[in-house]
């Protein structure tokens, strides 16, 4: 048996001794003491055959066998009572009607959570501070699922006024609906914001990424060796690293032994010995440099080359 | 024939019948009287019925506590109710043979007949 089942059954039984509120807690023992366990008995018995039908006519016909006068007219008619009876009622009437009546009382939860939703940002929500107000958001879920549980607010008076009151939230899912779906927007726009603005990482001018700082003396003399700090003393890089540079020592005449190892002492990354004809690492020196001028720098990214001719 | 109103007036009698001899609960005097071929019977009208009749005195009543699941309370026919059940029976036969007498068709009919062609 399934808990919506069980809930139809418990509901209906609730509704059959509402009806049933004129005469005393013992008549109304009496009459439908057991009632809850008959019918599951009968669920079990006839499965999809089951239907309990309007709780007021089963009242009435017990009040008929049991020789009960007729409950006298109300002098004030509940017509949320008695509509939400009929719609009861109306489903209960086939298998088929049961089945949608249970699924949507399978869905009553999600209703009390957002019919509270709904009265929290219509009624509260912009009279008071985000913290207040979001503890009366769950405040009033709380109330709303108590009131949907029949925990709370049980009397007629407020069973009266939940019919009216479910109808206004119905009512107010129209608007709710343009507000969430220009929260959507908002949050659809703010994170295209976010992705289109420039990334903030590294150094940067205007915007534009710093990859090299090079520093030059009053007579436009680039001065190397330098490093740069910020205001707090951290080593300022740019996004690209630090490109090293290098002297290339004055290697002209040198054995080819001899012009590798200054290389080697003046760490220069990169060279490319070309050998001119007959010429080998025994037998040769430098006759070529590239670039030529002695004392030039070179990065770590260019490549030295050394021409080695006969002795 | 509306056989739910016929049923209206032999609700009692038939509600102690089932039980004389057998204590039961609602339900399942329901389902006894269903099974007797009392189809129309609704659950409510007999519950209706057991309650009226257990405050005439014609019923006794205990519950029965369950293992499984709620408490069922019993019906059993009391003194009174013995008494009932057996003048309503013979009333019942009284009136059942005076009606079943006068809906079968009377001989009586055809020999008018043989005596109009004589």
């Amino acid at each position: 048996m399934s808990i919506s089942t069980t809930n139809t059954i418990a509901d209906f039984a609730a509704a059959v001794r509402a009806e049933l509120g004129d005469l005393t807690n013992r008549e109304i023992q009496e009459l439908t003491e057991g009632l809850e366990a008959d019918l599951e008995e009968r669920l079990a018995e006839e499965s999809h055959d089951f239907s309990l039908g309007s709780p007021t006519e089963y009242a009435m016909e017990l009040r008929d066998a049991a020789g009960i006068s007729p409950q006298p007219p109300k002098r004030r008619q509940v017509f949320s009572l008695t509509l939400t009876e009929s719609i009861q009622g109306w489903f209960n009437k086939t298998p088929g009607g049961t089945l949608v009546y249970e699924f949507a009382l399978a869905l009553r939860p999600v209703w009390w959570i957002l019919r509270a939703v709904l009265a929290w940002y219509f009624v509260f929500e912009r009279y008071l501070n985000p913290v207040s107000s979001l503890l009366l958001l769950f405040v009033l879920i709380f109330l709303s699922i108590q009131w949907g549980l029949k925990k709370w607010f049980t009397n007629k008076f407020f069973a009266a006024i939940l019919l009216p009151l479910n109808l206004l939230a119905l009512i107010l899912l129209i608007p709710a609906q343009d507000v969430v779906m220009q929260r959507l927007d908002n949050y659809s726009n703010a994170e295209a914001m976010l992705q289109s603005w420039p990334d903030t990482e590294g150094l940067r001018l205007n915007g534009e990424e710093i990859t090299d700082i090079k520093a030059f003396d009053v007579n436009q003399q680039e001065i190397t060796g330098l490093t740069f700090t910020d205001q707090n003393g951290s080593l300022i890089e740019t996004s690209g690293g630090v490109v090293e540079t290098f002297f290339v020592p004055d290697i002209l005449g040198m054995s080819s032994y001899e012009a590798s190892t200054a290389l080697g002492r003046a760490n220069i990354p990169a060279v490319d010995f070309i050998y001119l004809d007959g010429a080998n690492e025994t037998n040769s020196v430098v006759v070529a440099v590239d670039p030529s001028t002695p004392g030039a720098m070179v990065t770590e990214l260019d490549t030295v080359t050394v021409t080695l001719g006969m002795r | 024939m509306d056989s739910t109103q016929l049923l209206k007036g032999v609700l009692d009698v038939a509600v102690l019948a089932v039980i004389e001899n057998e204590d039961g609960y609602g339900y399942d005097i329901v389902r006894r009287l269903k099974q007797a071929g009392l189809n129309e019977v609704g659950d409510a009208s007999v519950y209706g019925t057991l309650r009226r009749l257990f405050t005439a005195g014609a019923l006794t009543s205990y519950v029965v506590a369950s293992e499984d699941g709620p408490h069922r309370k019993y019906y059993g026919i009391s003194v009174v109710g013995t008494r009932m059940l057996a003048e309503q029976r013979k009333s019942w036969h009284a009136f059942s043979d005076n009606m079943t007498t006068l809906l079968t068709p009377r001989k009586l009919t055809s020999s008018l007949i043989k005596k109009g062609r004589n």
